[in-house]
Protein backbone atom coordinates (compact mmCIF):
# COMPACT_ATOMS: atom_id res chain seq x y z
CA UNK A 1 0.00 0.00 0.00
CA UNK A 2 3.00 2.21 1.30
CA UNK A 3 4.42 1.41 -1.94
CA UNK A 4 2.08 2.05 -4.26
CA UNK A 5 1.10 6.21 -2.40
CA UNK A 6 4.68 6.53 -3.63
CA UNK A 7 4.42 5.50 -7.12
CA UNK A 8 1.60 7.51 -7.15
CA UNK A 9 3.49 10.45 -5.42
CA UNK A 10 6.79 9.86 -7.84
CA UNK A 11 4.56 9.74 -11.17
CA UNK A 12 2.64 13.08 -10.30
CA UNK A 13 5.14 15.54 -9.71
CA UNK A 14 6.96 18.40 -10.98
CA UNK A 15 10.10 17.01 -12.80
CA UNK A 16 7.53 14.11 -14.66
CA UNK A 17 5.72 16.56 -16.78
CA UNK A 18 7.84 17.05 -20.05
CA UNK A 19 6.36 20.62 -21.27
CA UNK A 20 6.73 22.06 -18.06
CA UNK A 21 10.82 20.92 -17.81
CA UNK A 22 10.85 22.04 -21.42
CA UNK A 23 9.57 25.10 -20.69
CA UNK A 24 11.91 25.47 -17.56
CA UNK A 25 14.80 24.96 -19.54
CA UNK A 26 14.01 27.51 -22.07
CA UNK A 27 13.84 30.30 -19.24
CA UNK A 28 17.18 29.03 -17.89
CA UNK A 29 19.29 29.37 -21.51
CA UNK A 30 16.95 32.25 -22.27
CA UNK A 31 18.39 34.44 -18.62
CA UNK A 32 22.06 33.95 -20.04
CA UNK A 33 22.26 36.88 -22.33
CA UNK A 34 24.45 34.53 -25.08
CA UNK A 35 22.86 36.47 -27.88
CA UNK A 36 24.10 39.81 -26.87
CA UNK A 37 27.77 38.84 -26.23
CA UNK A 38 30.09 41.11 -28.04
CA UNK A 39 27.21 43.15 -29.31
CA UNK A 40 26.89 46.99 -28.33
CA UNK A 41 24.76 47.96 -25.51
CA UNK A 42 21.06 48.81 -26.61
CA UNK A 43 19.07 51.13 -24.32
CA UNK A 44 15.50 50.40 -23.77
CA UNK A 45 13.28 52.45 -21.61
CA UNK A 46 16.84 53.09 -20.05
CA UNK A 47 17.80 49.73 -19.18
CA UNK A 48 19.79 47.96 -21.27
CA UNK A 49 18.12 45.38 -23.85
CA UNK A 50 20.03 42.24 -22.40
CA UNK A 51 19.06 43.19 -18.93
CA UNK A 52 15.17 43.18 -19.96
CA UNK A 53 15.84 40.19 -21.55
CA UNK A 54 17.64 38.09 -18.99
CA UNK A 55 14.93 39.25 -16.11
CA UNK A 56 12.04 38.48 -18.30
CA UNK A 57 13.66 34.91 -18.23
CA UNK A 58 14.02 34.84 -15.48
CA UNK A 59 10.94 35.94 -14.19
CA UNK A 60 9.22 33.64 -16.50
CA UNK A 61 11.76 31.06 -14.51
CA UNK A 62 10.19 32.06 -11.44
CA UNK A 63 6.92 31.71 -11.98
CA UNK A 64 7.13 28.87 -13.71
CA UNK A 65 8.85 27.27 -10.59
CA UNK A 66 5.37 28.70 -8.83
CA UNK A 67 2.98 26.68 -11.09
CA UNK A 68 5.25 23.01 -10.73
CA UNK A 69 5.12 24.05 -6.87
CA UNK A 70 1.49 25.16 -7.13
CA UNK A 71 -0.04 22.67 -9.78
CA UNK A 72 2.07 19.62 -10.15
CA UNK A 73 3.05 19.15 -6.05
CA UNK A 74 -0.22 17.40 -5.01
CA UNK A 75 0.08 15.09 -2.07
CA UNK A 76 -3.60 15.13 -0.14
CA UNK A 77 -2.87 13.02 3.13
CA UNK A 78 -0.33 16.23 4.07
CA UNK A 79 -2.16 19.15 2.36
CA UNK B 1 33.07 59.34 7.18
CA UNK B 2 32.07 61.43 10.39
CA UNK B 3 28.70 60.26 10.11
CA UNK B 4 29.74 56.63 9.55
CA UNK B 5 31.40 56.85 12.67
CA UNK B 6 28.09 58.10 14.60
CA UNK B 7 26.43 55.02 13.07
CA UNK B 8 29.12 52.46 14.87
CA UNK B 9 28.56 54.47 18.14
CA UNK B 10 24.79 53.74 17.91
CA UNK B 11 24.94 50.43 16.24
CA UNK B 12 26.74 48.82 19.19
CA UNK B 13 23.46 50.03 21.53
CA UNK B 14 21.02 48.36 18.97
CA UNK B 15 23.51 45.66 18.51
CA UNK B 16 23.28 45.23 22.60
CA UNK B 17 19.60 45.48 22.35
CA UNK B 18 19.32 42.90 19.62
CA UNK B 19 21.44 40.46 21.33
CA UNK B 20 19.41 40.63 24.40
CA UNK B 21 16.00 40.03 21.80
CA UNK B 22 17.42 36.72 21.06
CA UNK B 23 18.08 35.61 23.96
CA UNK B 24 14.44 36.05 25.00
CA UNK B 25 13.15 34.09 22.10
CA UNK B 26 15.60 31.58 23.06
CA UNK B 27 13.89 31.20 26.50
CA UNK B 28 10.66 31.25 24.79
CA UNK B 29 11.47 28.50 22.39
CA UNK B 30 12.76 26.21 25.84
CA UNK B 31 9.60 27.28 26.95
CA UNK B 32 7.43 25.91 24.20
CA UNK B 33 9.44 22.15 23.69
CA UNK B 34 6.80 19.75 24.09
CA UNK B 35 8.94 16.27 24.20
CA UNK B 36 13.01 15.14 24.62
CA UNK B 37 12.77 13.91 21.12
CA UNK B 38 15.19 14.47 18.15
CA UNK B 39 11.99 15.74 15.93
CA UNK B 40 11.29 18.44 18.93
CA UNK B 41 14.72 19.69 19.13
CA UNK B 42 15.73 19.14 15.97
CA UNK B 43 12.70 19.92 13.65
CA UNK B 44 10.41 22.12 16.31
CA UNK B 45 7.90 19.51 16.49
CA UNK B 46 7.56 19.51 12.84
CA UNK B 47 5.55 22.17 13.65
CA UNK B 48 6.77 25.44 11.83
CA UNK B 49 3.74 27.35 10.21
CA UNK B 50 3.68 29.64 6.97
CA UNK B 51 4.88 32.73 8.76
CA UNK B 52 8.03 31.23 10.54
CA UNK B 53 8.99 28.74 7.88
CA UNK B 54 8.75 31.72 4.47
CA UNK B 55 11.11 33.81 7.75
CA UNK B 56 13.38 31.13 8.50
CA UNK B 57 13.55 29.86 4.89
CA UNK B 58 14.55 33.99 3.71
CA UNK B 59 16.72 34.33 6.60
CA UNK B 60 19.00 30.88 6.08
CA UNK B 61 19.00 31.12 2.21
CA UNK B 62 20.58 34.87 2.34
CA UNK B 63 23.22 35.25 4.43
CA UNK B 64 25.69 38.41 5.29
CA UNK B 65 26.98 37.52 1.99
CA UNK B 66 23.91 38.64 0.23
CA UNK B 67 23.70 42.20 1.61
CA UNK B 68 27.61 42.74 1.81
CA UNK B 69 29.27 40.42 -1.33
CA UNK B 70 26.51 41.08 -4.04
CA UNK B 71 26.48 44.87 -3.77
CA UNK B 72 30.84 44.33 -3.89
CA UNK B 73 30.52 41.96 -7.11
CA UNK B 74 28.08 44.21 -8.89
CA UNK B 75 30.81 47.06 -8.30
CA UNK B 76 33.71 45.28 -9.91
CA UNK B 77 31.36 43.57 -12.61
CA UNK B 78 28.47 45.79 -12.94
CA UNK B 79 24.82 45.09 -13.86
CA UNK B 80 26.21 41.21 -15.56
CA UNK B 81 26.01 40.57 -11.73
CA UNK B 82 21.75 40.10 -12.16
CA UNK B 83 23.00 36.80 -12.73
CA UNK B 84 22.83 36.58 -8.90
CA UNK B 85 18.95 36.99 -9.47
CA UNK B 86 19.15 33.80 -11.67
CA UNK B 87 20.79 32.08 -9.54
CA UNK B 88 18.47 32.16 -5.75
CA UNK B 89 15.29 31.43 -8.50
CA UNK B 90 17.43 28.78 -9.71
CA UNK B 91 17.76 27.38 -5.70
CA UNK B 92 14.30 26.75 -5.49
CA UNK B 93 13.55 25.54 -8.82
CA UNK B 94 16.70 23.03 -8.03
CA UNK B 95 13.99 21.95 -4.97
CA UNK B 96 11.25 20.33 -7.32
CA UNK B 97 13.76 18.14 -8.31
CA UNK B 98 13.49 15.64 -5.05
CA UNK B 99 11.64 17.91 -2.62
CA UNK B 100 8.03 16.51 -3.07
CA UNK B 101 8.95 12.70 -2.82
CA UNK B 102 11.40 13.63 -0.11
CA UNK B 103 9.26 15.52 1.88
CA UNK B 104 6.07 12.51 1.69
CA UNK B 105 8.65 10.19 3.00
CA UNK B 106 10.40 11.83 5.53
CA UNK B 107 6.23 12.67 6.67
CA UNK B 108 6.11 8.66 7.02
CA UNK B 109 9.02 7.64 8.24
CA UNK B 110 10.28 11.01 10.66
CA UNK B 111 13.10 11.52 9.30
CA UNK B 112 15.22 14.06 11.46
CA UNK B 113 18.54 14.47 8.69
CA UNK B 114 18.89 14.43 4.54
CA UNK B 115 20.82 11.01 5.57
CA UNK B 116 17.68 9.23 6.89
CA UNK B 117 16.41 9.66 3.51
CA UNK B 118 19.66 8.12 2.21
CA UNK B 119 19.77 5.03 4.95
CA UNK B 120 16.07 4.26 4.09
CA UNK B 121 16.60 4.34 0.61
CA UNK B 122 19.59 2.72 -0.23
CA UNK B 123 20.37 0.65 3.32
CA UNK B 124 23.75 1.45 2.73
CA UNK B 125 26.38 2.17 5.43
CA UNK B 126 29.05 3.34 3.23
CA UNK B 127 26.72 5.68 1.74
CA UNK B 128 25.61 6.63 5.07
CA UNK B 129 28.92 7.99 6.18
CA UNK B 130 30.23 9.27 3.29
CA UNK B 131 27.10 11.66 2.67
CA UNK B 132 27.16 12.34 6.11
CA UNK B 133 30.48 13.26 5.80
CA UNK B 134 30.01 15.55 2.76
CA UNK B 135 27.06 17.57 4.41
CA UNK B 136 29.55 17.74 7.92
CA UNK B 137 32.55 19.43 5.67
CA UNK B 138 30.19 21.85 4.08
CA UNK B 139 28.56 23.23 7.23
CA UNK B 140 31.87 23.61 9.28
CA UNK B 141 32.90 25.28 5.78
CA UNK B 142 29.89 27.27 5.74
CA UNK B 143 29.95 28.18 9.43
CA UNK B 144 33.15 29.09 9.63
CA UNK B 145 32.83 31.28 6.52
CA UNK B 146 29.99 32.78 9.12
CA UNK B 147 31.76 33.43 12.09
CA UNK B 148 34.56 35.31 10.45
CA UNK B 149 32.42 37.79 8.31
CA UNK B 150 30.53 38.45 11.90
CA UNK B 151 34.15 39.24 13.31
CA UNK B 152 35.05 41.38 10.22
CA UNK B 153 31.20 42.78 10.22
CA UNK B 154 31.39 43.74 13.74
CA UNK B 155 34.69 45.00 13.87
CA UNK B 156 34.19 47.27 10.55
CA UNK B 157 30.99 48.71 11.55
CA UNK B 158 31.60 49.39 15.04
CA UNK B 159 34.83 51.21 13.75
CA UNK B 160 37.09 48.78 16.16
CA UNK B 161 34.73 49.36 18.92
CA UNK B 162 34.11 45.38 19.29
CA UNK B 163 37.06 43.78 18.00
CA UNK B 164 37.47 41.46 15.92
CA UNK B 165 37.77 38.04 18.33
CA UNK B 166 35.16 39.56 20.60
CA UNK B 167 32.73 39.51 17.35
CA UNK B 168 33.72 36.35 16.59
CA UNK B 169 33.67 34.31 20.09
CA UNK B 170 30.30 36.80 21.81
CA UNK B 171 28.53 36.35 18.79
CA UNK B 172 29.20 31.94 18.76
CA UNK B 173 28.61 32.31 22.63
CA UNK B 174 25.31 33.92 22.36
CA UNK B 175 24.12 31.62 19.06
CA UNK B 176 25.21 28.52 21.02
CA UNK B 177 23.11 30.31 24.35
CA UNK B 178 19.70 30.89 22.15
CA UNK B 179 20.27 27.25 19.69
CA UNK B 180 20.91 25.20 23.00
CA UNK B 181 18.16 26.34 25.14
CA UNK B 182 15.09 26.66 22.31
CA UNK B 183 16.88 24.36 19.24
CA UNK B 184 14.49 24.69 16.31
CA UNK B 185 11.80 26.68 17.45
CA UNK B 186 14.63 29.00 18.81
CA UNK B 187 16.56 29.16 15.60
CA UNK B 188 13.41 29.32 13.59
CA UNK B 189 11.89 32.19 15.71
CA UNK B 190 15.23 34.35 15.65
CA UNK B 191 15.21 33.74 11.91
CA UNK B 192 12.09 35.14 11.76
CA UNK B 193 13.06 38.49 13.49
CA UNK B 194 16.13 38.67 11.60
CA UNK B 195 14.18 37.81 8.32
CA UNK B 196 12.01 41.05 8.99
CA UNK B 197 14.71 43.13 9.99
CA UNK B 198 16.67 42.48 6.56
CA UNK B 199 13.38 42.86 4.77
CA UNK B 200 12.33 46.08 6.13
CA UNK B 201 15.68 47.35 6.61
CA UNK B 202 16.33 46.67 2.33
CA UNK B 203 13.50 48.04 0.97
CA UNK B 204 13.27 51.20 3.52
CA UNK B 205 16.79 52.08 1.91
CA UNK B 206 16.56 51.01 -1.69
CA UNK B 207 13.30 53.35 -1.85
CA UNK B 208 15.72 56.06 -0.29
CA UNK B 209 18.58 55.54 -2.22
CA UNK B 210 15.96 55.81 -5.19
CA UNK B 211 14.48 59.22 -4.30
CA UNK B 212 18.05 60.93 -2.82
CA UNK B 213 20.75 59.23 -5.91
CA UNK B 214 17.92 58.05 -8.85
CA UNK B 215 15.81 55.41 -10.21
CA UNK B 216 17.63 52.85 -11.96
CA UNK B 217 17.09 54.16 -15.33
CA UNK B 218 18.74 57.31 -14.41
CA UNK B 219 21.78 55.24 -12.49
CA UNK B 220 22.07 53.09 -15.43
CA UNK B 221 22.38 56.69 -17.67
CA UNK B 222 25.49 58.03 -15.34
CA UNK B 223 27.04 54.85 -15.44
CA UNK B 224 27.07 54.62 -19.28
CA UNK B 225 28.90 57.42 -18.95
CA UNK B 226 31.42 56.80 -16.37
CA UNK B 227 32.03 53.60 -16.28
CA UNK B 228 30.15 52.33 -19.69
CA UNK B 229 31.81 48.66 -18.92
CA UNK B 230 29.81 48.53 -16.27
CA UNK B 231 26.33 48.07 -18.71
CA UNK B 232 28.13 46.38 -21.28
CA UNK B 233 26.46 42.49 -22.14
CA UNK B 234 28.72 40.10 -20.79
CA UNK B 235 31.32 38.23 -22.97
CA UNK B 236 31.07 34.41 -24.00
CA UNK B 237 33.22 33.68 -20.70
CA UNK B 238 31.14 35.19 -18.62
CA UNK B 239 27.96 33.49 -20.05
CA UNK B 240 29.70 30.07 -19.24
CA UNK B 241 30.40 31.10 -15.32
CA UNK B 242 26.68 31.82 -15.40
CA UNK B 243 25.56 28.77 -16.40
CA UNK B 244 28.09 26.60 -14.53
CA UNK B 245 27.05 28.75 -11.33
CA UNK B 246 23.34 28.02 -11.85
CA UNK B 247 24.11 24.34 -12.24
CA UNK B 248 26.00 24.46 -8.91
CA UNK B 249 23.52 26.12 -7.28
CA UNK B 250 20.15 24.94 -8.17
CA UNK B 251 21.81 21.53 -7.82
CA UNK B 252 23.86 22.42 -4.39
CA UNK B 253 21.63 25.09 -3.29
CA UNK B 254 18.46 22.99 -2.00
CA UNK B 255 21.21 20.41 -0.59
CA UNK B 256 22.03 22.58 2.31
CA UNK B 257 21.26 20.10 5.34
CA UNK B 258 19.28 23.43 7.06
CA UNK B 259 17.54 23.29 4.00
CA UNK B 260 16.29 20.23 3.64
CA UNK B 261 15.63 20.10 7.36
CA UNK B 262 13.49 23.05 7.34
CA UNK B 263 11.00 20.84 4.73
CA UNK B 264 10.81 18.39 7.21
CA UNK B 265 10.05 20.83 10.16
CA UNK B 266 7.13 21.65 7.59
CA UNK B 267 3.91 21.49 9.55
CA UNK B 268 1.71 20.76 6.67
CA UNK B 269 2.33 20.74 2.86
CA UNK B 270 0.53 23.28 2.27
CA UNK B 271 2.41 25.65 4.47
CA UNK B 272 5.62 24.18 2.52
CA UNK B 273 4.45 25.14 -0.61
CA UNK B 274 3.50 28.60 0.14
CA UNK B 275 6.60 29.25 1.09
CA UNK B 276 8.89 28.29 -1.55
CA UNK B 277 6.62 30.05 -3.53
CA UNK B 278 6.85 33.37 -2.34
CA UNK B 279 11.04 31.99 -2.07
CA UNK B 280 10.77 31.73 -5.96
CA UNK B 281 9.57 34.98 -6.65
CA UNK B 282 11.67 36.86 -4.14
CA UNK B 283 14.59 37.41 -5.04
CA UNK B 284 13.14 39.42 -8.27
CA UNK B 285 12.86 42.29 -5.26
CA UNK B 286 14.88 41.33 -2.78
CA UNK B 287 18.38 40.43 -5.01
CA UNK B 288 17.28 43.09 -7.51
CA UNK B 289 17.42 45.53 -4.67
CA UNK B 290 20.59 44.77 -3.63
CA UNK B 291 22.38 44.71 -6.95
CA UNK B 292 20.80 48.27 -6.75
CA UNK B 293 22.97 48.95 -3.86
CA UNK B 294 26.18 48.12 -5.62
CA UNK B 295 25.16 49.67 -8.81
CA UNK B 296 25.13 52.90 -7.09
CA UNK B 297 27.89 53.15 -5.00
CA UNK B 298 29.87 52.89 -8.46
CA UNK B 299 28.72 56.31 -8.97
CA UNK B 300 28.78 57.31 -5.51
CA UNK B 301 32.13 56.00 -4.64
CA UNK B 302 34.75 55.57 -7.75
CA UNK B 303 37.75 53.88 -7.66
CA UNK B 304 37.71 51.17 -4.44
CA UNK B 305 39.70 48.61 -4.68
CA UNK B 306 38.49 44.72 -3.78
CA UNK B 307 38.77 45.54 -0.16
CA UNK B 308 36.98 48.61 -0.40
CA UNK B 309 34.65 47.38 -2.52
CA UNK B 310 33.54 44.36 -0.51
CA UNK B 311 32.38 47.69 1.73
CA UNK B 312 30.36 49.06 -0.78
CA UNK B 313 27.12 48.42 1.26
CA UNK B 314 28.38 50.74 4.12
CA UNK B 315 29.75 53.53 2.32
CA UNK B 316 26.29 53.87 0.10
CA UNK B 317 24.99 54.13 3.40
CA UNK B 318 26.96 56.65 4.77
CA UNK B 319 26.30 58.36 1.71
CA UNK B 320 22.97 58.63 2.13
CA UNK B 321 22.73 59.35 5.62
CA UNK B 322 25.07 62.41 4.79
CA UNK B 323 22.87 63.50 2.03
CA UNK B 324 19.57 62.39 4.33
CA UNK B 325 19.96 62.39 7.98
CA UNK B 326 16.38 60.96 7.73
CA UNK B 327 18.02 57.77 6.33
CA UNK B 328 20.14 57.49 9.56
CA UNK B 329 17.24 54.56 11.48
CA UNK B 330 17.00 52.92 8.05
CA UNK B 331 21.02 52.49 7.49
CA UNK B 332 21.21 51.36 10.92
CA UNK B 333 18.34 48.88 10.63
CA UNK B 334 20.69 47.73 7.89
CA UNK B 335 23.51 47.18 9.43
CA UNK B 336 22.04 45.37 12.02
CA UNK B 337 20.47 42.78 9.03
CA UNK B 338 23.92 42.52 7.86
CA UNK B 339 25.12 41.18 11.71
CA UNK B 340 21.50 39.45 11.83
CA UNK B 341 21.69 37.24 8.56
CA UNK B 342 25.37 36.12 9.03
CA UNK B 343 23.71 34.93 12.74
CA UNK B 344 21.00 33.30 11.56
CA UNK B 345 22.67 31.46 8.80
CA UNK B 346 25.38 30.17 11.62
CA UNK B 347 23.03 28.95 14.30
CA UNK B 348 20.91 26.75 11.36
CA UNK B 349 24.30 25.52 10.77
CA UNK B 350 25.16 24.70 14.08
CA UNK B 351 21.92 23.38 14.43
CA UNK B 352 22.47 21.13 11.36
CA UNK B 353 25.47 20.14 12.31
CA UNK B 354 25.06 18.73 15.87
CA UNK B 355 21.90 16.85 14.43
CA UNK B 356 24.12 15.23 11.81
CA UNK B 357 27.03 14.55 14.57
CA UNK B 358 24.44 13.12 17.08
CA UNK B 359 22.40 11.26 14.99
CA UNK B 360 24.30 10.39 11.85
CA UNK B 361 27.43 9.53 13.40
CA UNK B 362 26.45 8.75 16.66
CA UNK B 363 25.07 5.53 15.78
CA UNK B 364 28.45 4.05 15.42
CA UNK B 365 29.10 4.46 19.11
CA UNK B 366 25.62 4.06 21.18
CA UNK B 367 23.35 1.02 19.97
CA UNK B 368 20.02 0.84 21.04
CA UNK B 369 17.56 3.67 21.20
CA UNK B 370 18.96 6.81 19.20
CA UNK B 371 16.68 9.28 21.10
CA UNK B 372 18.95 8.41 24.13
CA UNK B 373 21.91 10.67 22.18
CA UNK B 374 19.64 13.44 22.11
CA UNK B 375 21.41 14.19 25.78
CA UNK B 376 24.95 14.70 23.15
CA UNK B 377 23.27 17.35 21.68
CA UNK B 378 24.96 20.30 24.12
CA UNK B 379 28.09 19.02 23.96
CA UNK B 380 28.29 18.52 20.49
CA UNK B 381 27.28 22.23 19.67
CA UNK B 382 29.46 23.79 22.32
CA UNK B 383 32.90 21.45 20.93
CA UNK B 384 31.80 22.57 17.02
CA UNK B 385 31.64 26.17 18.73
CA UNK B 386 35.06 26.26 20.17
CA UNK B 387 36.52 24.43 17.79
CA UNK B 388 35.59 26.81 14.77
CA UNK B 389 36.02 29.86 16.87
CA UNK B 390 39.53 28.63 17.58
CA UNK B 391 39.87 28.44 13.95
CA UNK B 392 38.17 31.40 13.13
CA UNK B 393 40.34 33.41 15.48
CA UNK B 394 43.54 31.66 13.68
CA UNK B 395 42.56 30.76 10.29
CA UNK B 396 44.84 27.98 8.41
CA UNK B 397 44.86 29.41 4.69
CA UNK B 398 46.03 26.13 3.63
CA UNK B 399 42.69 24.65 5.11
CA UNK B 400 40.63 27.47 4.18
CA UNK B 401 41.35 26.33 0.48
CA UNK B 402 40.23 23.09 0.56
CA UNK B 403 37.77 24.10 2.70
CA UNK B 404 36.25 26.65 -0.87
CA UNK B 405 35.36 23.83 -2.83
CA UNK B 406 32.33 23.69 -0.34
CA UNK B 407 29.57 23.74 -2.78
CA UNK B 408 31.70 21.77 -5.49
CA UNK B 409 31.85 18.83 -2.80
CA UNK B 410 27.91 19.23 -1.85
CA UNK B 411 26.72 19.09 -5.32
CA UNK B 412 28.03 15.66 -5.49
CA UNK B 413 25.52 14.34 -3.34
CA UNK B 414 22.86 15.35 -6.42
CA UNK B 415 22.42 12.54 -7.69
CA UNK B 416 21.64 10.35 -4.30
CA UNK B 417 18.58 13.19 -3.94
CA UNK B 418 17.17 13.41 -7.11
CA UNK B 419 17.81 9.93 -8.92
CA UNK B 420 17.10 8.01 -5.51
CA UNK B 421 13.88 9.46 -4.96
CA UNK B 422 12.81 8.18 -9.04
CA UNK B 423 11.85 5.16 -7.70
CA UNK B 424 11.17 3.54 -4.78
CA UNK B 425 13.83 1.06 -3.12
CA UNK B 426 12.22 -2.36 -4.50
CA UNK B 427 11.21 -1.28 -8.05
CA UNK B 428 13.61 -3.07 -10.60
CA UNK B 429 14.81 -0.07 -11.91
CA UNK B 430 15.81 1.70 -8.98
CA UNK B 431 19.29 3.26 -9.00
CA UNK B 432 21.45 0.69 -6.54
CA UNK B 433 23.23 2.07 -3.76
CA UNK B 434 26.67 0.82 -5.95
CA UNK B 435 25.18 2.92 -8.84
CA UNK B 436 25.21 5.80 -6.38
CA UNK B 437 28.61 5.32 -4.88
CA UNK B 438 30.55 4.72 -8.12
CA UNK B 439 29.27 8.26 -9.09
CA UNK B 440 29.93 9.53 -5.79
CA UNK B 441 33.15 8.33 -4.92
CA UNK B 442 33.91 9.24 -8.72
CA UNK B 443 32.33 12.93 -8.66
CA UNK B 444 34.39 13.73 -5.34
CA UNK B 445 37.80 12.48 -6.73
CA UNK B 446 37.67 14.39 -9.32
CA UNK B 447 36.76 17.67 -8.15
CA UNK B 448 39.48 17.12 -5.31
CA UNK B 449 41.77 16.49 -8.53
CA UNK B 450 41.19 19.41 -10.39
CA UNK B 451 41.74 21.47 -7.68
CA UNK B 452 45.06 19.98 -6.68
CA UNK B 453 45.88 20.51 -10.37
CA UNK B 454 44.95 23.87 -9.77
CA UNK B 455 41.93 23.93 -12.48
CA UNK B 456 39.11 25.46 -10.42
CA UNK B 457 37.53 25.84 -13.40
CA UNK B 458 37.84 25.07 -17.52
CA UNK B 459 36.49 27.44 -19.45
CA UNK B 460 34.55 29.02 -17.31
CA UNK B 461 32.75 25.76 -16.26
CA UNK B 462 33.50 25.18 -12.85
CA UNK B 463 35.29 21.67 -11.71
CA UNK B 464 31.70 20.86 -9.52
CA UNK B 465 29.77 21.41 -12.61
CA UNK B 466 32.02 18.80 -14.96
CA UNK B 467 32.51 16.15 -11.87
CA UNK B 468 28.71 16.28 -10.82
CA UNK B 469 27.88 15.90 -15.02
CA UNK B 470 30.58 12.53 -14.92
CA UNK B 471 28.63 11.33 -11.39
CA UNK B 472 25.20 11.42 -12.89
CA UNK B 473 26.69 9.79 -16.08
CA UNK B 474 28.30 7.35 -14.36
CA UNK B 475 25.24 6.30 -11.99
CA UNK B 476 23.36 6.17 -14.92
CA UNK B 477 25.58 3.81 -16.52
CA UNK B 478 25.93 1.98 -13.76
CA UNK B 479 22.08 1.26 -13.01
CA UNK B 480 22.13 0.75 -17.13
CA UNK B 481 25.17 -1.88 -17.34
CA UNK B 482 23.34 -3.92 -14.08
CA UNK B 483 20.23 -4.27 -15.79
CA UNK B 484 21.63 -5.20 -18.47
CA UNK B 485 23.35 -7.84 -16.90
CA UNK B 486 20.51 -8.91 -14.84
CA UNK B 487 18.61 -9.69 -17.83
CA UNK B 488 20.94 -11.49 -19.88
CA UNK B 489 21.30 -13.63 -16.84
CA UNK B 490 17.59 -14.24 -16.84
CA UNK B 491 17.46 -14.93 -20.70
CA UNK B 492 20.31 -17.50 -20.14
CA UNK B 493 18.60 -19.06 -17.57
Amino acid sequence: MRGTIYIQIMQDQPRRHRVFLLLLLVSIVGSVPFAFVNRPSVLWFGIPMWLWISLGFTTMLALLTVWGIIKYWRDDRFE
Amino acid sequence: MIVLSDLSRDLLIWLAAYVVLLLVIGAFGRRAKKTHSFSDHFLAGRALGFPVLILTLFATQYSGNSLSAFPGQTYRQGLVYIMSVTFMVGIVSGYMLFAPTLFARARERGYITPNDFLMDRFNSRPLHYLAASVFCLTLVNYMLAQLMALGHAAAGLTGGDIPYAAAVVGGAAVILVYELMGGMRAVAWTDALQGIVLAVGLAVVVAMLVAQVGTPPEIIKQLSILAPEKVASPDLRTCMVWISTFVLLALGGPLYPQAIQRIFAAKRLASLKRALAVMAVLPLGAVTAVIFIGAVGIILEPGLDRLGSDRITFLVLGDLVARNPQAYIPALVVMLAVIAAIMSTADSCLLSLSSIITKDFGGAFQSGEPELRLKWAPWISLTVMVVLCLIALSPVTTLWGLLVLKFEILIQLSPAFVLGTLHTSNEPEAYSAADILRGLIFGLSLVLLLALGGHRNIFGIHSGSIAVAANYAIAYGSRAWRLRTSSAHHTTA
